[in-house]
């Protein structure tokens, strides 16, 4: 009979605290796992790119909200941006392009955005990413050439049940109780394909027809065709890059503080703005990660008690291992090894089972969000439990080893023999 | 030789007291020979075998046993001296609870490296004590006279030199205990190793009619030949 086969018969042999322990820790350490995960991926689904935007012309305001409702579909936008400004802006020689959209009312819980149909060829919504209605992509339809037509995203069309023809009335507004027009049938001709971002959780209606919509007063249904009056919500900026390369151009500041000093509106920089947003929700996260260290201390704390525990009741059998002619290194071994073996099952365990939770709330957080987790990404937490696990079971598994090391032969077999 | 003690006393230490617990001049027990150590309770006759597995060292004198002093070993060097030549059965069998009849016997052998002994082995031991239909049945489920034939196949199983059994049929009936002594003599010969049998029970001795040795209390007289 080899070492490690005695360490799993005392395993086995005292299996309700061996299971309570490794559940313990599996608790602990799925709990770290899978708040570091979303963590993570929360970070970086807010960061990725600015999600295709390098910059938001946007009304005066905090640049927080502008970004929540241009890139997020959330909040509202604070204002509006005059056309002529925008043109402005345009011609600056660092801005490729711009895509000008009016934000403002929704359908069914959902935004419904006007934009310039450019949006659906030349706006990437991650690097290289064009939106698509490919039937291989996982869209269907086109993208609109009428007044009266519209797109889905993809979340939402699979949340309203959308088809191609499905016709729908917006409500002016975003909030429960806001009017209705009755009068605008709008059909839906196209479904975009998933992009696992934001973009899937919104309707959207050709630009102009934001302001031709019926109960709309005359001063913006003369906007859809006079531009000196025309206002918009804002619009996506797409900046030049230097030397064909990926890396901001350093103008984009000279552009920003141009902007901001003008009376009419304000240059938001995503990539900027967001980080702002963590550190506003930085706490919870903290809070969170907290809780889940404090779990899997206590869960070593159990392991501890659990091992203590145990070791009364095998001191009979320790010192009889003794007399078979276990050397004490032996049965300090043997203790530890029981440790380590518990630590790490239950730390092997807690990963499944965090990833696994990533895995169910990732459906979740895309439906209500729009943000796409995956249960594959390798957190830093990943990385690091592991080895921390296996050091702090060596600690919970020390003490008990060292009183088996101690374990005096004679005074406990005595009692029996 | 097997066992070689000479002026061996032991005095257990009650705070600044002390009390002789054995005393014995000389005492020696040759290769494959089989002894039978008598004598009344309190005389010492468990003290003396846990001398000799180096389980308790001695107040003065010098023991041998398999060519090794254990008194003069370290603990580590001490666990390895019965790993590799002495085995111990006791009054209360102590088999482990957890493992079956056949793993007990497998455990007997595992700490005496490079020895291995494996599952077929341990099978052919517990055969040998007529428990084959018994190999996965824990401890729980045998009778008492069966929990010491495993103990006695555990005995054997690292082929030691020398068996020490402390009153082994102290917990069974007459019938068993003569036939578990009868076993243990048995496999000891067949085996080629030493053993040495503790009881104060006058049925087991008399089953000596080599050699029965008689220690008084606190002190050792050898009575060399056969019971009287």
């Amino acid at each position: 009979m080899r070492f490690p086969a005695i360490v799993l018969k005392s395993l086995r042999q005292h299996w309700l605290s061996t299971a309570l322990a490794v559940v313990s820790i599996a608790l602990g350490v799925s709990l770290l796992i899978s708040v570091a995960s979303l963590r993570e991926q929360t970070h970086r689904n807010f960061t990725q790119e600015g999600l295709g935007v390098d910059a938001v012309l946007g009304p005066k305001g905090s640049p927080l909200q502008i970004t929540l409702n241009a890139l997020y579909h959330l909040d509202e936008m604070p204002g509006k941006v005059s056309w002529t400004y925008y043109k402005k802006v345009l011609a600056d020689p660092i801005v490729e392009s711009g895509i000008p959209f009016n934000t403002g009312h929704s359908y069914a819980g959902f935004r419904v955005n006007a934009i310039d149909d450019r949006f659906f060829t030349e706006f990437e919504y991650l690097p290289g990413q064009h939106f698509s209605f490919k039937p291989e992509d996982g869209g269907q339809g086109r993208v609109f050439s009428e007044a009266d037509e519209a797109v889905a995203g993809a979340d939402v069309a699979r949340a309203l049940h959308i088809r191609i023809g499905t016709t729908f009335n917006p409500t002016c507004g975003v909030n429960p109780g806001d009017p209705v027009h009755v009068n605008d049938n709008i059909r839906f001709v196209g479904i975009m394909a998933p992009t696992g971002t934001p973009h899937d959780r919104a309707i959207y209606i050709p630009f102009k027809t934001f302001y031709t919509l019926g109960g709309h007063g005359a001063d913006v249904q003369d906007m859809a065709v006079n531009e000196e009056h025309r206002l918009i919500s804002g619009a996506y900026l797409k900046v030049k890059r230097i030397r064909g390369g990926e890396a901001q151009n350093p103008q984009l500041a000279r552009l920003q503080y141009d902007v901001n000093q003008s009376a009419g509106a304000q240059l938001v920089i995503p990539n900027e703005v967001l980080p702002q947003l963590f550190g506003i929700i930085g706490w919870v996260d903290s809070v969170l990660l907290g809780i889940a260290l404090l779990v899997t201390a206590l869960a070593l704390l159990f392991l501890f008690v659990a091992l203590v525990s145990a070791l009364r009741e095998r001191r009979r059998d320790l010192a009889l291992l003794r007399c078979l002619g276990a050397t004490r290194r032996t049965v300090f071994g043997l203790v530890l090894c029981e440790s380590v073996f518990i630590s790490m099952l239950g730390a092997l365990l807690g990963v499944a089972i965090g990833h696994g939770i990533v895995a169910l709330s990732s459906e979740y957080i895309r439906v209500e969000t729009g943000l796409r987790f995956t249960s594959a990404y390798v957190s830093q937490a990943d990385i690091y439990v592991l080895p921390a696990v296996l050091v702090l079971g060596l600690v919970a598994g020390l003490l008990p080893s060292i009183q088996a090391y101690r374990l005096g032969v004679l005074r406990n077999l005595a009692p029996i023999s | 030789m097997v066992i070689s003690v000479k002026n061996l006393t032991v005095e257990y230490r009650v705070g600044s007291a002390s009390f002789p617990a054995l005393d014995i001049p000389a005492w020696e027990v040759g290769d494959r020979e089989q002894v039978a150590i008598s004598g009344p309770s309190g005389s010492g006759k468990s003290t003396l075998l846990n001398v000799l597995a180096g389980l308790l060292s001695p107040t003065s004198g010098s023991v041998e046993a398999c060519g090794v002093q254990p008194a003069g070993l370290g603990e580590s060097e001490r666990d390895r001296f019965r790993a590799a030549h002495v085995s111990y059965i006791f009054q209360t069998f102590n088999l482990l609870e957890g493992y079956t009849a056949q793993e007990n016997v497998l455990v007997g052998a595992a700490f005496s490296a490079p020895f291995h002994l494996d599952r077929a082995e341990a099978r052919a031991l517990l055969d040998r004590v007529g428990l084959t239909h018994r190999l996965n049945s824990y401890p729980s489920k045998l009778s008492i006279g069966e929990q010491q034939r495993v103990a006695i196949a555990r005995a054997l199983a690292k082929k030691p030199r020398l068996i020490l059994a402390d009153e082994p049929t102290g917990s069974l009936d007459p019938r068993h205990a003569a036939g578990v002594v009868t076993l243990l003599r048995d496999a000891c010969r067949e085996h080629g190793c030493a053993l040495v049998v503790v009881s104060h029970e006058t049925k087991i001795v008399e089953t000596f009619d080599t050699r029965v040795d008689f220690l008084k209390l606190n002190h050792a007289l050898a009575g060399v030949g056969g019971p009287s």
